[in-house]
């Protein structure tokens, strides 16, 4: 059953191959260019192409693999000099190429599919395959805007999978692999240091302790020799490569886009307090409007609240890290509890990082997942986050066409999901066959429809001239940012609930 | 399971499928000098929304026939119409007489789309919508028959090789819903309008014909309240074609003529290209165009279409009920398709929704056929490099 939805699911994706591309399509060419091209003491030197290489090794890895699969279609696009190349042959190889890298995310669906699956029974694999696979978000980042996340999360889904049929070692490789595809991971790592720590090389038995000193060192060598494997070639210019990989210095509290994090919140609170200042003369500040400059970089000074640098959030996180923590401290061994930490972290990360992409929420909302089709509360957060998250993908593309079809693939996946949900969880005692959302947050979703909306056509209707090119991006990420902040706190509260609730049991 | 919303799931789905197919290029594209069909329906709009009324299927120098001249009856003149007021707010370069020729724009390319899937919604997928919801069949499989019903046939043409065919099956699909409610006369004024849509709903006349002339005749009722029965209908599809032909009646220089040579090219070969067509069959072992004169052909056309086609009428006439109804419809679109003059490929359309309409009853083959029929029409994608999304949408 899983396959034909992979099958179903490709040819859809087939179908959209001719659709918008955004510049990451040339910065994959750019990279194949390089990887393929020049030596590899020049990888993360060459500068040619103002799209450096930024992921760590093993992406670099796989990109060259891939440029001898593109010499077939045409060599052209390997060459360096050939800035914003896009022959036919070069389109349909870089599609395909996604495509075909999907794959791997179905084996990961598959082998969280056995853990979750067989504990369910009934349709849930099914619907767990379905929510999985098309996800959404993923087609729109994925096939449309063009990034190879799918073949990433099909990793971490093994991951994942591997903890949850108690295969610690090998959810250590895969995630070591993982980590060196693309270092946005690291935001889940604490999650894996502190279970495997504290269930795989801790016992508590009967309050006796025992320090399984072995597996710790068993651990070590797999994570070490997965870095080394990697980053061997490039030991000597480590440097070079972690300036690329981290780039600190150029890049601002927010992109370009504000993610619908904390900080955006935190943002048009600053504005508003200017705004009133200045209107009610509170006090002398400079009326210096905290600066909205486009492109990569994205400097801010607020204005009345106080700045807010890197160290700041990484403290920010830390903290709200804490909930995540304490479950996996108090309940070991835990694969369920494994999952709700994953999902705490990334939502931490997500609201409090620096810098973050809005595109991030993806690695929030495919671990909860996982989690929607057991229990009902989950289920319906599961809801809320992914609709409303992958409305808050919708600046990504702006072009008439896709206008259109992002509002159907969205509302359509929504409506799936609703539905394949409620036949899930359905109760025939209580005689609800549908999920049900609390009222405000029913207010919430129609609010989001017009958001959703007013930034797809409403507001090029009113504003022709582009007076005001942010004001959409704006409401869109601050009231998204409502909604995922709202969904973390209700989590929080239930991950630490049934923490309570096991540990009364025992 | 029973899990709610799956119809309009399946429905969006679709939707979503259409949409896909839309961004590949369509009939004709950059392919000067005379295009394709994507050109001639712009083409239209162009004419339809510069010039005066009695001048739509007269050649003048305005209107130069022999380049897309309108060959379909007044329903499609007056929705090029509609369509071409909206082109011409939103850009009049689409439009400008003789200036708009050969017009090709990405923006351009979205709003003819996007004006192919407003008609398909508000005609055809609001039919098949409203069709499957009243069925009385068992819930399971309602949304396999929805998806059969949107196949890719119907999807590749109008939304890659570009046509408005979703309008005119539409409306004849609005009419065998009203046929099984039992509202006779709504049946007759969407069919008179679908008819004057597309002449190629003739296919489905003859059926409609029948069973509406068997309705009259209940059981137990009058002679007299049989003939108003049929009375009521004639004069609603009297009306219905009044209205729409009523600008080209009123001019009796040959207008009406004109029109009509338009809408029935007999100057036309027996067939195009390459049909899945009993002509065209006969035609590799013996060279039926050398041997006999057009106007003969065509009498054999209209005999052999006849023939395989009345036997049907009268056992639906005689035999009435719904069920034979579609079986009817089949059999003598299929006839039609077979033995008619001048056939394109694209009119196994016509016999494709009804063979939908009557899946249930055999599934199988009815798959089959769909399946066949669309490779049949392989040739014509490939000529507009549709090959991609046709096989990916059959396989969805």
């Amino acid at each position: 059953m899983l396959w034909r939805i992979f099958a179903s699911i490709t040819f859809g994706k087939l179908l959209f191959i001719p659709s918008y591309r955004s510049t990451d399509f040339e910065v994959h060419r750019n990279w194949l260019a390089v990887t393929h091209s020049l030596p590899l003491n020049k990888w993360y030197v060459d500068d040619t192409s103002q799209w450096t290489l930024d992921y760590p090794p093993l992406f670099a890895w796989f990109e060259y693999l891939l440029s001898w699969v593109a010499c077939l279609f045409d060599p052209e696009m390997l060459k360096v000099e050939n800035l914003n190349y896009a022959s036919q042959n070069t389109v349909l190889f870089q599609r395909i190429s996604v495509i075909f890298t999907d794959v791997v995310y179905a084996l990961g669906v598959q082998k969280c599919l056995y853990s979750i699956g067989s504990t369910q029974g009934g349709n849930s694999p099914t619907i767990l395959a379905f929510l999985l696979l098309c996800n959404v978000g993923l087609f729109i980042v994925d096939h449309i805007h063009f990034q190879y996340n799918g073949f990433l999360t099909g990793i971490l889904l093994l991951s994942v999978g591997s903890i949850l049929q108690k295969e610690n070692l090998k959810a250590a490789f895969w995630f070591s692999v993982l980590l060196n595809l693309k270092h946005i991971y690291l935001y889940i790592a604490p999650v894996y240091f502190v279970y495997l720590f504290r269930s795989y090389c801790i016992e508590i038995q009967k309050s006796r302790l025992t320090f399984h000193f072995k597996r710790l060192i068993k651990l070590g060598m797999v994570v070490v020799t997965t870095f080394g494997v990697a980053y061997g070639p490039f030991v000597g210019q480590f440097q070079q490569v972690m300036s690329r990989l981290f780039p600190f210095e150029n890049r601002g509290l927010c992109h370009a886009y504000w993610a619908p994090n904390f900080w955006a919140i935190y943002n048009i609170v600053d504005k508003i307090l200017a705004v009133s200042a200045r209107l009610f003369g509170w006090t002398t500040v400079s009326t210096t409007t905290a600066s909205m400059t486009g492109g990569l970089v994205q400097e801010f000074e607020h204005a009345i609240l106080p700045s807010v640098g890197p160290k700041t959030t990484l403290i920010c996180t830390l903290l709200a890290l804490i909930p995540a923590i304490v479950i996996l401290l108090r309940q070991p061994n835990q694969p369920r509890v494994f999952v709700r930490a994953i999902v705490l972290c990334a939502f931490a990360s997500f609201l409090f990082g620096w810098h973050v992409h809005e595109k991030a929420i993806l690695i929030v909302i495919t671990p909860l997942t996982l989690l929607a089709v057991s229990s009902h509360e989950d289920c319906r957060l599961f809801l809320l986050l992914s609709i409303t998250g992958h409305v808050s993908l919708f600046p990504l593309l702006f072009t008439p066409f896709e206008n259109v079809s992002k509002i159907f693939l969205v509302l359509t996946y929504s409506l799936a999901s609703y539905s394949f949900l409620s036949a899930l969880h359905y109760d025939p005692k209580s005689k609800s066959t549908l999920v049900k959302f609390r009222s405000w947050e029913r207010l919430f979703l129609y609010g989001l429809v017009a958001v959703a909306l007013f930034e797809s056509f409403i507001h090029s209707m009113v504003d022709p001239s582009g007076k005001l090119p942010f004001l959409p991006l704006l409401i869109m990420s601050v009231y998204c940012a409502v909604g995922v902040i709202y969904v973390w706190l209700l989590f929080v509260i239930a991950s630490l609930k049934t923490e309570k609730k096991i540990s009364k049991q025992k | 399971m029973d899990v709610p919303f799956k119809l309009e799931v399946i429905a969006l789905t679709t939707v979503i499928i259409k949409l896909g197919v839309s961004l590949f290029p369509y009939s004709g594209k950059n392919n000067p000098p005379m295009f394709g069909d994507y050109e001639a329906q712009r083409h239209w709009m162009e004419i339809t929304v510069n010039l005066p009324i009695q001048d739509w299927y007269r050649n003048t120098t305005d209107n130069d026939l022999l380049y897309w001249g309108l060959d379909y009856p007044p329903l499609t003149a007056y929705h090029s119409y509609l369509t071409g007021l909206m082109a011409k707010k939103i850009n009049p370069d689409y439009v400008n007489l003789l200036a708009s020729r050969g017009f090709e724009s990405p923006n351009h390319q979205f709003f003819m789309r996007m004006s192919v899937l407003v008609s398909d919604c508000l005609f055809f997928i609001s039919a098949l919508y409203f069709y499957i919801k009243n069925l009385k069949m068992d819930n399971k499989y309602k949304w396999v028959f929805f998806a059969l019903c949107s196949h890719p046939g119907l999807t590749l043409i109008d939304y890659g090789h570009f046509q408005y065919n979703s309008v005119s099956l539409g409306l004849a699909l609005w009419a065998i819903i009203f046929v099984s409610k039992g509202r006779n006369l709504w049946a007759a004024v969407a069919f008179s309008a679908a008819l004057n849509f597309k002449q190629m709903e003739l296919y489905h006349a003859i059926p409609m014909f029948f069973y509406l002339l068997a309705s009259c005749h209940r059981k137990g009722s009058t002679l007299i309240s049989q003939l108003v029965n049929l009375i009521k209908i004639g004069v609603v599809t009297l009306a219905t074609f009044a209205l729409i032909w009523y600008p080209f009646l009123q001019l009796h220089d040959g207008l009406l003529q004109q029109v009509l040579s338009r809408v029935f090219p007999f100057n036309r070969g027996i067939f195009e290209d390459y049909v899945a067509n009993f002509w065209c069959t006969l035609n590799v072992l013996v060279k039926i165009r050398r041997i006999l004169e057009p106007t003969s052909i065509a009498s054999y056309c209209l005999l052999l279409t006849a023939l395989f086609s009345f036997p049907c009428g009268l056992h639906l006439y005689f035999k009435n009920s719904l069920r034979n109804f579609h079986l009817c419809l089949i059999n003598v679109s299929l006839a039609f398709f077979l033995f008619s003059y001048h056939v394109h490929e694209k009119s196994i359309l016509l016999v494709t929704l009804p063979v939908s309409i009557a899946s249930p009853y055999f599934p199988f083959t009815a798959f089959w056929f769909l399946s066949i029929s669309h490779f049949s029409m392989l040739p014509l994608y490939a000529k507009d490099d549709l090959i991609l999304p046709a096989v990916a949408v059959l396989a969805l």
